[in-house]
């Protein structure tokens, strides 16, 4: 038994089919071979996501440590060396090389297969692209094996505490590299995705047609192409700071700190849009098909994506309000903007549910969770966006439960959203939907439980980044149901891979479109073959091709009769 | 609907009509005015604070220049998708052998080599020469063998 939904009605999905088609075909390597030499987009992206899920689970056990450490006031179980290098690790682990780089492997699958094209733009340099981020992450992690340890002075890197006089060894030097080589190969997915958007899509797909998920990807790589350039010159200027004498961030000589911390943020804050952006794209996608509707205000939700990449670059100083050395109601005014567009999304995402022919699945539920979750993080950061409020809480636990709730609520809760409902496309399985619904359940306790508490922790006063408190301090009970809630959200995992193992060894076949959802990666067979598409695209007049194709009884122009019908079999 | 005026050079075509800008270019042309726009408030009123200032600035002129790029030369791909498609059609129903006229991936250990050189060299940062040596020659072979990879293929 693959799932327990009530199978879809629908003809077309009913059947298995054949993995090859007829005629593309080429000879493909196998086993280990196939996944260091094949350009192919598909396994390129599953590559992607199984290597940022191993990082998720890495950055995940130092997250335990962490909490295990704060369980209790006093406790010695991480010497302060040691929880320094974990926190630093964790965060840069997670945003770099988990949450982004996994929405680049879906994006590697599913992109091309949404614009109905065969492959990327440049199959090879998303190779390259791959494997510079996989050494990458490897590069950085290896400095726990050195004599002095990993990078220790947190994921941001602030001078002076970064230099060469107060952080030496070979750590920081190798963090310096990881985020050299992970910009790099950002940079090339970013060029690849943006060219294969703009010149592969097919007939008919224009661009107010593509799905949500692609204008979100094509946003996001914009973005990526915008602020990682300024992350790697900052890295490299810190390098000949730390190394050649170089006085740029040095106060002593003539040097700027403060430097390190605009440039760092004017990559740091549009790298937050990056990296939740592409959830977003996904979770509507979960919401339109889960729902059986179209997105409800499509162009809407397309302007306000748009509204949040330009909003995003002006905003970075809302990180350095405590500097005493930025213009506060500048970026004030602008962060507190970015509001605007991420509330229509509210409404588009409601809307899309509004009314719907709801099944509640493992992937919904997940997208429902990022929609309770996400709005925390949302409300919580217009509160730090205002300066007097953001002095007091500014580096506190507050801000840690904030960018959690954003970054966990909003991109994880999604991800895993995406990964069930995408899951019969990589493999041709479904997941086992009371499995997911546990891990739903797991997950969505732990989690409120780690990080609603941290709220409060914060604003009596515990600050970020302390390896231990005193028991007179107060944040005993709150930091304990913290970690009991990390623990939680830890063993939360363990379903979901266990899922994915029984679905491997003993799940069902699928067909090409289980869950009768629109967009035209469905009209592919799961898994797709090399070259994608084994018969001829539907005409695509609307958003979503295959609905139309095999809804004949909803014809799209009866739901927007306002929309221009071009066929997609006219010729020149 | 598109009329059969539609010059196909400027990115118009029958199956995606194109009334002036297109939509890729607006896409990063809005992003690039606003960050001009910005620059220039926030240069005023910030002192001129010259990281933040200069950021935006290039911003802002990246995102035009994309902008000006996609107006004048983005291809009308989904032209040439057709003809392809319809190349590939007439000659299977000639019987000829047909390749697929489309960029279809082939398999290359080069990107996997390039990655471990890249490794080598920036992990060489930190360790020395004895790791930079080493990578830099795997660098440099691996780019060699991509280009003469796509040269070959290129004169099949």
């Amino acid at each position: 038994m693959t799932t327990t939904l009530p199978p879809p009605t629908d003809a077309a999905a009913a059947a298995p089919e054949p993995d090859e088609p007829a005629a593309r075909h080429r000879r493909e390597p196998t086993g280990i071979l196939k996944w260091v030499t094949s350009s192919d987009h598909k396994v390129i992206g599953i590559a992607y996501m199984v290597t940022a899920f191993c990082f998720y689970l890495v950055g995940g056990m130092m997250a335990l440590g962490i909490r295990g450490q704060l369980a209790k006031p006093e406790q010695t179980m991480i010497d302060n060396g040691t929880y320094n290098e974990l926190f630093t690790l964790h965060g840069t682990i997670m945003l770099l090389f988990f949450l982004g780089s996994f929405a680049f492997g879906v994006a590697n699958f599913i992109l091309p297969l949404q614009i109905g094209a065969r492959d990327m733009a440049f199959p090879r340099l998303n190779q390259t692209s791959y494997w510079l981020y996989l050494t990458g992450g490897l590069v950085m992690l290896s400095g726990l094996f050195t004599t002095d340890g990993a990078a220790d002075f947190g994921w941001f890197a602030y001078t002076p505490l970064s230099d060469g006089i107060r952080s030496p060894g070979v750590g920081g030097d190798l963090w310096i590299a990881g985020v050299a080589l992970v910009g790099v190969s950002g940079i090339m997915t970013a060029v690849n995705i943006v060219a294969t958007t703009m010149t592969m899509r097919a007939p008919g797909m224009t661009m107010f047609r593509m799905p949500i998920f692609v204008w979100n990807m094509l946003i996001v790589s914009g973005l990526v192409l915008l602020v990682f350039p300024v992350l790697t010159a900052a890295a490299v200027m810190l390098y000949a700071d730390r190394h050649f004498g170089g006085h740029i961030f040095d106060a002593a000589n003539g040097g700027v700190p403060v430097l390190w911390q605009h440039l760092f943020w004017f990559f740091g804050h549009p790298e937050v849009y990056i990296l939740i952006l592409p959830y977003f794209g996904m979770v509507t996608e979960v919401f339109a098909a889960y729902s059986r509707k179209p997105v409800f205000g499509y162009k809407g939700f397309v302007f306000a994506t748009v509204a949040i990449g330009a909003l995003s670059v002006g905003v970075w100083a809302h990180h350095m309000y405590a500097t005493g050395v930025v213009l506060l109601p500048f970026f004030g005014v602008l962060t507190m903007l970015i509001a605007v567009p991420t509330g229509v999304k509210f409404f588009n995402w409601i809307g899309t549910m509004w009314g719907g022919n709801l099944r509640f699945s493992a992937s919904l539920l997940f997208g429902i969770g990022f929609l309770l979750s996400f709005v925390i993080g949302g409300v919580t950061g217009v509160m730090l966006a205002s300066p007097s409020l953001d002095f007091h809480l500014t580096d506190s636990y507050f801000v840690v439960a904030h960018f959690h709730y954003v970054l966990y609520g909003g991109g994880v809760f999604a991800l895993f959203a995406a990964i069930y409902y995408w899951y019969p496309k990589f493999t041709g399985k479904a997941l086992h939907e009371g499995w997911g619904k546990l891990h739903f359940a797991l997950t969505f306790i732990g989690f409120n439980m780690t990080f609603l508490v941290q709220h409060q922790l914060g604003v009596d006063g515990m600050p970020r980044r302390t390896a231990s408190y005193l028991s007179t301090d107060g944040f005993d009970t709150l930091n304990l149901i913290s970690s009991i809630g990390a623990m939680l959200l830890g063993l939360s995992t363990l379903p979901f891979l266990w899922n994915v193992f029984r679905t491997w060894r003993w799940g069902e076949r699928v067909g090409r479109n289980p869950w009768d959802a629109g967009t035209l990666e469905w009209w592919a067979p799961s898994p797709p073959p090399i070259g994608n598409f084994d018969r001829p695209l539907p005409a695509i007049t609307s958003e979503r091709p295959v609905w139309d194709a095999e809804h004949p009884e909803h014809p799209a122009e009866a739901e927007h009769p306002e929309r221009e019908i071009v066929p997609a079999e006219a010729s020149p | 609907m598109s009329g059969p005026g539609v010059d196909a050079r400027d990115g118009g075509s029958p199956l995606e009509p194109r009334r002036g800008v297109p939509t890729e270019a607006r896409v990063f042309g809005i992003t690039g005015v606003f960050a001009l726009v910005i620059a220039v408030i926030y240069g005023l009123t910030s002192g001129p604070e010259p990281a933040g200032t200069v950021a935006l600035a290039a911003a802002g002129v990246f995102g035009l220049a994309l902008a000006v790029f996609f107006t004048r030369s983005l291809r009308d791909v989904q032209h040439d998708v057709v003809v392809a498609e319809e190349a590939m059609e007439e000659a299977g129903a000639a019987g000829e052998e047909t390749d697929e006229g489309l960029y279809l991936p082939e398999t290359s250990i080069w990107p996997f080599f390039m990655g471990l050189g890249a490794a080598l060299t920036f992990a060489g940062l930190a360790f020395g020469l004895w790791f930079i040596v080493p990578g830099v020659a795997l660098l440099v072979h691996a780019v060699v063998g991509f280009a003469s990879q796509s040269r070959d293929r290129a004169s099949v």
